[in-house]
């Protein structure tokens, strides 16, 4: 019975209007003209990393090709400390550092302990006292010296960090002891830098080299392996 | 004429003090005061210098970070000075803190 309705109401339902062969064509020229442009400025950057139109670096859908290291064009020499930025990558011609070094703190006492470190160059540090000292990381601009630059002013008595220096200078750390007891001080350090300098409260100012890390001796020196020879 | 010559005198005057100015330089001094006449007073160091000081009106003195008057500098106090002058021989107290002296270590 039921069935006989459908086939009733079937019966009764007006015919659709079919799309004349003019739509269907616009409709088909449409779809592939937006096929295509898909295509050329999503897909193709993104699946096969071909950007002709510069779309996918605008849309940010294209992925930096990795660096060439044999083509960059690395500072050496006095230069060498100066780090060339390459997308994500810093490199440098100099070679990479390390440094520890132990200092005692009298009583009431101050030093200051700095790296040399050229604009973008980075460092690793750790330090650890027998007390807390009043403590401030701070940089002092070649440019100028008197433009003191504070990363860090709190007392602590240990701190560990990376450091990528603003500006072209000398950077580091003034440790004020507070108390009446001699603090002992250990700082390790690595990173791209010549020379640390250190300054006490009695004027003295000791400046020194600071020697490159000593490489395993199966491997090439960095410059050589970057530089492809 | 006059007025040339006066200017050149005073440019020179400002030179020179301001060349003075700039060859001071700040020194911490920490130790003991050995002598005390006045405004003017000696410290010896834990190397065994000694720093002659003098006080003015905007030298401040402390202890435990409370401001003190000036008679607590007697002979025997440690002090924690953060002076201005050319050297040890002649310098300006900015801040003088009284602290307890450093404690003893026993010898290793």
């Amino acid at each position: 019975m039921g069935r006989i309705a459908i086939m009733n109401s079937n019966a009764m339902a007006p015919e659709p209007a079919l799309p004349s062969p003019r739509k269907l064509a616009v409709a088909c020229l449409t779809s592939l003209v937006v096929a295509l442009v898909l295509l050329v400025t999503a897909v193709l950057p993104v699946e096969y990393g071909l950007d002709p139109l510069g779309t996918g670096r605008m849309l940010g859908l294209l992925r930096e090709a990795p660096v060439d290291a044999a083509a960059v064009d690395i500072p050496q020499g006095d230069q060498g400390l100066t780090p060339s930025l390459r997308g994500d990558v810093a490199l440098y011609g100099g070679l990479y550092r390390t440094d520890a070094v132990e200092f005692v703190i009298e009583p009431y006492d101050y030093l200051e302990f700095k790296y040399r470190l050229e604009q973008g160059a980075a460092m690793l540090f750790s330090w650890a006292a027998d007390g807390t000292l009043i403590h401030e990381f701070h940089g002092d601009p070649d440019a100028n010296p008197q433009d003191v630059r504070s990363y860090d002013k709190s007392d602590k008595s240990m701190a560990n960090g990376s450091f990528v220096a603003p500006v072209t200078g000398i950077h580091g750390w003034f440790w004020e002891n507070p108390g009446n007891t001699p603090i002992t001080l250990r700082l390790a350090s690595s990173g791209f830098y010549a020379e640390a300098v250190e300054f006490r409260s009695d004027k003295s100012r000791n400046r020194r080299d600071v020697s490159p890390a000593p490489m395993p001796a199966s491997t090439q020196s960095p410059a050589s392996a970057q530089s492809g020879e | 004429m006059r007025k040339i010559i006066g200017a050149i005198i005073g440019m020179t005057a400002v030179l020179v003090v301001g060349v003075e100015a700039l060859a001071h330089a700040q020194y911490r001094v920490i130790g003991t005061i050995i002598q005390r006449q006045g405004v003017k007073f000696e410290v010896k160091t834990r190397d065994g210098r000694i720093a002659y000081l003098h006080l003015d009106e905007n030298t401040e003195i402390t202890r435990d970070q409370a401001k003190v008057s000036d008679s607590e500098l007697e002979v025997g106090r440690f002090v924690v000075i953060n002076a201005y002058g050319d050297d040890y021989s002649d310098m300006l107290a900015m801040d003088v803190r009284l602290v307890p002296p450093p404690a003893v270590t026993p010898a290793k």
